[in-house]
This record gives structure tokens, sequence and C-alpha cells, in this order.
């Protein structure tokens, strides 16, 4: 029997026989007010709490409520029957009894809903209840000669010992004061309860507390009143008496509610989406603040809320977590409020259905993630896969959509196909290298896949004695990559090398050439403001023709002059509509069937381009001009770079020449000039002295007259020839008084404006100097001009020098070794020289030198 | 007494050799002042002595030697410079002249070693 049903077996007989006995004993009373009705109440009331106790305890073994309803019906039963008593002693007991059910219920409201006392004030209210029901209540009896007001028809009163109506009435005012005041206490009490109860609380309280409450304030009303109106009191006391039945069915109909609620729940949660299911639990649970946590995470669970934040699983003060299992597997958890512990088959339900909730949700994300597995492992097959025997036949064949199908089939013999002979006995041998070792084979080849040339990358398997796998995989890209870094790499060190320029370009050519699978490529740079264009890298397979380095053409009509307008990498195919005549004629004369211009860019401005061919019936492959346009926009900076080192070198050339010509210019000076005069002196010297002891003074002293002017004009050369080297007035005075001593020489007018009266740094004053030199002598040399004007400025922390003429203009920097000197001069200073000289408008050359 | 042709491209040097040679008792019979034109007057005047500058204006003195050694009757060449001798390495030797002569040390005495 189990401990559900023996509380039956016990409690029951007991209750009927107690419960038949008092209601009879009441019926039939002489001295109970209204017998029947009474002994309806009593057996409604009794019966009631009884009742809701067994099923209260039935449902809940480990709550005291059921036990407390219980007991209040018994109490009820026995108060009853005791009254009813025509024996006095009987009688007085069950007098002293009568306030004894109003106790448990008190202590039943106050314990509701667990059956334990919360807080000590409950216990304090509880403890003085049953005080005040016991004790307190029968004080009264021994001086109240007529405790229930039924006298002369009830029996007498077995203890009474004082028949003082001041007694009575002090002792009666007295204990019925306690009892109002202790009943508005616990109505205060249950009132705060409900006040500070969670909304899920609220529900489990609110028609048991309310009903309890009801009923206290009745009979706090009832006794209250008594003094003051017989009437009310009696009045008060049968309302309380028939709210107090709907206590224990305000109870019963609390617990139906649940079992109510749960046949709803498996369903709820079946049609409800798997992101609403904490909504629907809350719904359920009837708290909004419930929280749903999924699981994860072998061997310490770790737990996710329903957006997927993780979560620490704490059950926080007010709340408690309730598992959620399947079949002994853990998938999550409920937090919920403390309250919802009072129905622990909701939770369980909602627990259960959950379990199935989160276990489907959870199956349905394992089979997504699966489904994502299976499409990535898609996504990596290989391009192809083939299954071969040693002697070459094809057991199986498997290929991705994206490449075109091997044109093999199963059952067929790989040395039958029609691929290239060299790549079939290749594979072969691997594939037989892989079955020797057993181990992975790899190997790689270029193949024309769709007429497309591909690399391929080939993983050769074994599998058993005699098979083994292909797998095939496009690394086309991968490949092109690796070129191309090392193409680069070749280049960037020619130029780092200090190769000459015309090995660089040739190599860009080549390598250009030879990533593009061209024939013939051609490095171009633009000249003469883009009008011409001239070779200066070629590469070429051989027995291709091509174009020299150094040769010139007119830019017109090219696929270069197309890549300089546009900017963009540019394809021209022989007999297409965008070929203009000029192109075509050269195609025609080099034999070219397509070709492809990238640009090359130097110092921000496109440079020149490369230009690669294929000859004969070939052409490019699709988009092949903007695959190459990345790698030779890298290849414009070594370009540049080379193009820098390039003037560098020139211009240090030209530094060097100079120099060389100006030591061949002074030597030849010296020799010409002073050295000349020199010996004709000495040589007059020595014919004078001979004349001299021959005695014939006059021819001597004509001698020695000529040797004089002779050796004024020796010194007036050396003179000029030591300013030329360096003038000491521009290093001792400065470069005012320099530049006015190279006008007061020069053979024509010329003014001088802005001579600074500072001094500017010793490199800055002599390209200075040396410009207005070189400029002035330009003048009297070409410009057949009248005057010239010099003029010396500073701005923005640079020296600017000016020499502008009236003459014929038209000087040529190039052509004028003298001015390419200077440029050379003013830019080893950072600087800049300019020269304008259109014809008929004079000439005017400024140079700008930083002063720092 | 000996006859001697002088040619140079500076004329303050011709004049002073003139006076020189004329002083120590030979006849100057001409000047030129380049190349060609010394060429061409040696051929015509027939010196005895050509006093030759090693640099002239279009063409070296070792050439003109040269040139002048064809001559119907070839003058005896003494070369001369402001350089030193040791400028010109084996060039005056191999010229077929018969010595080489410092302007600054030019003299009688040097002269008659040479034609002597």
């Amino acid at each position: 029997m189990s401990r559900t049903t023996r509380i039956w077996v016990l409690v029951v007989p007991f209750a009927v026989a107690l419960g038949a006995a008092a209601t009879a004993l009441t019926a039939t009373s002489g001295h109970v007010d209204v017998p029947r009705l009474s002994a309806s109440l009593v057996a409604l009331t009794g019966t009631s709490f009884i009742t809701a106790g067994l099923i209260a305890r039935t449902r809940r073994p480990s709550n005291r409520t059921g036990l407390l309803l219980i007991a209040v019906g018994f109490a009820w039963f026995i108060s009853a029957l005791l009254t009813a008593s025509e024996n006095s002693v009987l009688w007085t007991l069950g007098v002293s009894l009568t306030a004894v059910p109003a106790g448990f219920l008190v202590h039943l409201l106050l314990a509701y809903p667990s059956g334990r006392l919360q807080t000590r004030w409950d216990l304090g209210l509880v403890v003085a209840g049953y005080f005040l029901v016991t004790v307190a209540h029968a004080v009264h009896l021994p001086v109240d000669p007529d405790p229930l007001g039924c006298s002369p028809d009830c029996p007498d009163n077995a203890v009474l010992v004082s028949d003082s109506e001041n007694f009575r009435l002090f002792a009666v005012s007295f204990i019925q004061l306690v009892a109002v005041v202790y009943l508005l206490l616990v109505v205060m009490r249950l009132v705060g309860r409900w006040k500070h109860a969670s909304p899920a609380a609220r529900r489990v309280l609110a028609p048991v507390l309310l009903a309890g409450a009801a009923t206290m304030l009745l009979f706090a009303v009832s006794v209250g009143s008594q003094p003051f109106s017989e009437t009310v009191a009696v009045a008060a006391g049968w309302i309380a008496s028939i709210v107090l039945i709907e206590v224990p069915f305000l109870f019963l109909w609390g617990l139906l509610q649940s079992r109510l609620a749960r046949a709803d729940i498996s369903r709820a949660l079946a049609e409800e989406p798997a992101g609403g299911v904490q909504e629907r639990i809350r719904e359920l649970l009837r708290d909004p603040t419930a929280e749903l946590f999924y699981e994860y995470g072998q061997p310490h669970p770790r737990y996710l809320d329903v957006d997927g934040r993780p979560r620490v699983l704490i059950a926080e003060a007010g709340r408690t977590i309730t598992l959620v299992e399947r079949q002994g597997r853990s998938l999550g958890a409920i937090a919920h409020d403390d309250a919802l512990l009072e129905e622990p088959e909701l939770l369980q339900q909602v627990a259960a259905a959950v379990a199935l909730e989160v276990e489907r949700d959870q199956n349905l994300r394992a089979l997504q993630a699966s489904e994502r597995r299976s499409r990535a492992l898609l996504d990596a097959l290989p391009d192809k896969m083939f299954r071969l025997r040693a002697d070459g036949v094809i057991l199986d064949l498997q290929e991705n959509d994206q490449m075109s199908p091997a044109r093999m089939t199963v059952g067929s013999n790989v040395y039958d196909g029609d691929g290239r002979p060299e790549i079939t006995n290749r594979v072969m041998a691997v594939g037989r290298q892989a079955l020797a070792t057993g181990e992975l084979q790899t190997m790689e080849w270029d193949g024309e896949i769709g007429g497309e040339l591909l690399h391929l990358e080939g993983r050769f398997i074994p599998s058993g004695e005699d098979e083994f796998y292909v797998v095939v995989r496009d690394v086309t890209k991968r490949k092109r990559q690796e070129l191309e870094k090392a193409a680069l790499h070749r280049v960037a060190l020619a130029v780092a090398s200090e190769a000459p320029s015309a090995q660089v370009f040739d190599l860009v050519a080549e390598e250009v050439g030879r990533l593009l699978g061209s024939h013939s490529a051609h490095l171009i740079r633009y000249e003469n403001n883009a009008s011409e264009a001239v070779i200066v890298g070629a590469w070429r397979k051989e027995g291709i023709p091509g174009w020299p380095v150094g040769r010139r053409y007119p830019m017109q009509g090219t696929a270069s002059e197309v890549v300089l307008q546009t900017g963009e990498p540019v394809r021209r195919d022989r007999g297409e509509s965008n070929v203009p005549p000029e192109l075509a004629a050269v195609m025609q004369e080099l034999g070219i069937n397509s070709l492809v211009a990238v640009p090359v860019t130097g110092a921000g401005q496109i440079w020149g381009s490369v230009v690669a061919s294929l000859t004969g019936t070939e052409s490019f492959p699709p988009r092949v001009e903007q695959r190459i346009a990345a790698f030779t926009q890298l290849v414009s900076l070594a370009v540049a770079n080379e193009e820098a080192r390039e003037q560098l070198a020139s211009s240090r050339a030209r530094l060097v020449s100079a120099s060389d010509k100006e030591r061949r210019r002074l030597e030849r000076n010296l020799h010409d000039g002073a050295q000349q005069r020199l010996v004709s002196v000495s040589v007059a010297l020595r014919l004078a002295e001979a004349k001299l002891q021959k005695a014939r003074a006059e021819e001597a002293a004509d001698l020695m007259a000529e040797a004089n002017a002779e050796l004024g004009l020796a010194l007036e050369e050396l003179r000029e020839l030591a300013r030329g080297i360096h003038p000491a007035v521009l290093t001792e005075r400065g470069l005012g008084p320099a530049l006015a001593s190279l006008a007061d020489r020069a053979p024509l007018p010329v003014s001088l404006e802005g001579l600074p009266g500072d001094r500017l740094p010793g490199r800055v004053e002599a390209a200075a100097y040396y410009v207005v030199s070189e400029a002035l002598a330009n003048v009297a040399k070409y410009a057949h001009a009248s005057a010239v004007t010099v003029r010396i400025g500073r701005q923005d922390g640079r020296a600017v020098i000016e020499v502008l003429d009236d003459g014929v203009g038209g000087a040529n920097p190039r052509l004028g070794s003298g001015l390419n000197g200077l440029t050379d001069r003013v830019e080893a200073l950072d600087g800049e020289l300019r020269i304008v000289s259109p014809p008929g408008q004079g000439t005017a050359i400024r140079a700008e030198i930083p002063c720092q | 007494m000996k006859t001697f042709l002088v040619v140079d491209d500076h004329p303050s040097f011709r004049r002073t050799a003139r006076a020189l040679l004329e002083d120590e008792g030979y006849e100057v019979v001409g000047e030129a002042a380049d190349g060609a034109s010394a060429i061409e007057v040696a051929a015509s005047l027939e010196p005895d002595v050509v006093l030759l500058d090693i640099y002239l204006p279009d063409m070296e003195g070792f050439e003109v030697a040269k040139a002048m050694r064809t001559n119907g009757k070839p003058p005896t060449i003494i070369l001369t410079s402001s350089r030193d001798s040791d400028d010109f390495g084996t060039l005056v030797e191999r010229s077929g002249a018969r010595g080489f002569i410092a302007k600054s040390d030019l003299s009688g005495p040097a002269l008659a070693a040479l034609l002597e």
C-alpha cells in the first residue's frame, strides 16, 4: 500500500465516523441554534477541509498544507460534536475547543502554500494563535456561566467558579479585544504577503489568501461587535462560517487549474518555433521572468540563453533552477520563480515538454550543421577524381561540374585517350610509384581543359594491390601567383644589383612575355610628348620576328596609344574592327595574331607599356590583359627605380665628363696662353742678354720692352684663368660683387637686380655664379642680344636666379653642353633649372636652388 | 748661311725666334702659322732647316714633318714646343726630325749642337 493510499485508508473512516456523529448530534441537539443549518455547516466545513487536505496530501506528500487542512476539518468536527453534547463535562470541553479550528486555520493561511512558515513573524503569530485558541480562550470559562449564550438549554458549565457578572464581562472583553487585535494582525500579514508576492506566487496565493483574509476579517468583526450588537456579531459569524467553507474549495480549484494547464503544455510547445519556446514556457508557468538555457559542451556543461549568450547557471535569490532532461541526458535548464516549486507537477510537465522540444531543436541544428559540413566538403571536393588500375584502365571517375567533363569513360584505358602521351605516361608512372611505395605521391602538369590552359595538381593515393586514386585539382591561380612572385623577384633583383638598364628592360619584357605565354614582348617608352614610342626592352622566342631595342615609331594608331589615353590594358586581335590600319600593318609585318598592351607607370605617370604578342593563329585567353595588369603595376615600380638610377648615372657621367673637359680646357689655356707668352719672354730675355754682351744696347732695350709687354699679358691671362677656375671675389666677397665683376667683363650691357646683401651657402653661391656666367657666355655666343638682365631673389627658402636676354631665342638645352652641365650642377643641390626660349622672343633661364 | 722656316701659331714666338736666329747668323726665309701652309711654304722655299712647333691648330708637328720628308729636298727639321720632350715619348725620334729643343731652351748653342 502506497503512502498516499494509506492516508486515505487511515483518515477517511475516522473522518466519516466523526463527521457523521457531529452532524447527527448537532442536528438533533436541543441547545444548538438553527440545528439543521448548523449541522449542514458542520458537515460541509469539516468535509471540505478534510477532503481538500487528503487530495493535497496525495498530490503533495511532502507538503504540510494537506495535514493542516485535515487538522482544521477534524478540529471542526470534534468541537461541533462536543458542543452538541448534553453532558456537562463534554460540553464544557467542547466549548473550550471551539476556537481551535481557527488556530489551525491561521496556521494554514500563514504557512500556505508550502505548508511551512517562512518567517519568525509567521511563527510568532501561529504560536500566539494556538495560545489564544486554547489557554486564553479557556480563561473566561471559570467566570462565564453561559459561554455560548445558550442557557438554559445547554448543559452547565462544568468549570464555573464564579458567576460574577463583572469578572465575566472583564474576561470576555479582554479576550475579545486580544482576539480582534490578533485577527487584524493576521489579516495585515496576509495582505503584506500578497503585496510582496511575485506574479507567479500571487497566482497561487490569490484565491486562498483572499478567502482566508476575508474569513479572518469577518471573525474579527463578529468577535469585535459582540459587546455592541448581538445581531451584527451573529450575522458576521454566519457569513464567516459560510466563507470558511470556500477556503478548501478555493484550494482545490487552484490544484485543478494547474492540472488543466498541464494538458496543454506539450501541444503548446510543439506548435512553437524554437525561438519562442521561452515565451511559451513563461506563459505556461505564468512566470514572466522564467528563462530557458540550452546546455552544450562535454564533459563540463556550459549554457546559452535563447539569444545565444553564454550564461552561468546560478539560482539567484527567490529563483530556482529546474533541469531539462530527457532519457537521462541533460539538455538545458529553466530558471524560474521559487513560487513555482508549489506546483512541481506543472514544472515537471513543462520541463519534460521543453526537453522534447529542445531535443528536437538540437536534432534540427545537428542536421543543419551536418548539411553545412557536407556542403563544405562538397565545395572542397577535387575537380576530378579517377580510380585507375595499374594498367591504365579507368575503374571509376568523378568530376566536379565546374570543370568540363573528361573525354574518358569508366572502363576505357587512359593510354587510349586523346590526352598528351607524355602526360599520360608521367601520370601512370607516378601512380605506379604510389603503388610500389604505398605512399601518397604528387605531380603537377599543364593541361588544356575546355580550351583553357590550366595548371593541375594530382595526388596519387594507392588503393589495394593494383589500384590507385588520382585526385586532380586546378591550381592555376596559385601557380600563377607563384610564377608572378618569382618573376617580380628577378626584376627587383636586377634593379637592385644595378644591372645595366637595357638588361633590366629586356628582363621586364621577358618576364611579362613568359607569364602571358606569349611569343614576344616589348617594353616601350613614350617620348617626345608621347608622340613617339621607343623600344627599350625586347624578348622573343627563337624564330619569332620583332623590332629591335632602340627602334622608334609614331604612336599614332598603336595599342600603346590607347593604353596612354585610357590608362587601361588593351587587347587587339587580327581582323577585328577595333584594329586601326597602322596597327593592322604592323601585325601583318610581324605575323602577329593577338596582342596585349598594359601600362607601365613611373612617377605617377604612364611611362610606357609592355606589348606582348602571339603569332600564327594563336590567341590570348580571355581577360589575360587584366590578369597581367597587376603584375606590370609592380614592375612599374622597378622600372621607375631603374629610370631614376639611369638618370642619376647619366648625370654622374656628365659631371665626370664635364670635369675632364674642364681640365683639358685649363691645360690648353695654360699652354696656349700664359705658357707661350712666358716662353717668348724667356727667349727674348736670352736674346737681349746676348745683345748686351755684344754692346747692342738699343736692340736689347727693344727686346726687353717686348718681353715686358708679353709678361704683362701672361699675368692677365693667368688671372683670368684663375677666375675661371673659381673666382676669388665669389669666395671672399660673395655673390653680389662676383656677379658685378662678371657683368663688368661681359661684352654687352648687363643689368643686375636684387643682388643679395647677405651671404648664401657656398655651394649655392657657386652654382648661382656659374649659372649666370654660363648663361652670359651663351648669350654672347649665340643670342645676338642687345642687353641682359640678371635677377637674384629668394622665395620660400630657395634662391631664385634668372637670366633674361632679348636675343633670338630658340636655345635647346639638349644641344648646349654648357646648359646641360648647369642642369646637373643645380640638380645636384636638389634644385631645378628651367629654360624658356621661344624662337624670336629671347631666352629666360631660371634656376631655383634650396638654401638649407 | 743656313736658311730657316719658322712654324708656330703664336706670332710672339715667331717674332722672338726670328730675332734669335738672325742674331745667330741664320737667314729666316719664311714663317708659317699652321701645318698646311708650313708644308706648302717648305715645298716652295726649300729651307735648309724648319723650326717646327708640335702643337699647331690644324695638325701636329709630327705629321707636318712626315709630309715635308717627301719633298724633293727634304729640310732638316727641329721640333719645338713649350712642353718638355718627355711629354712626347718616342714620337720625336720616330718622326725623322733632327731633334727637339724646348722653347724655353732655344738658343744659338742649342741649335748649333743639333745642326753640326
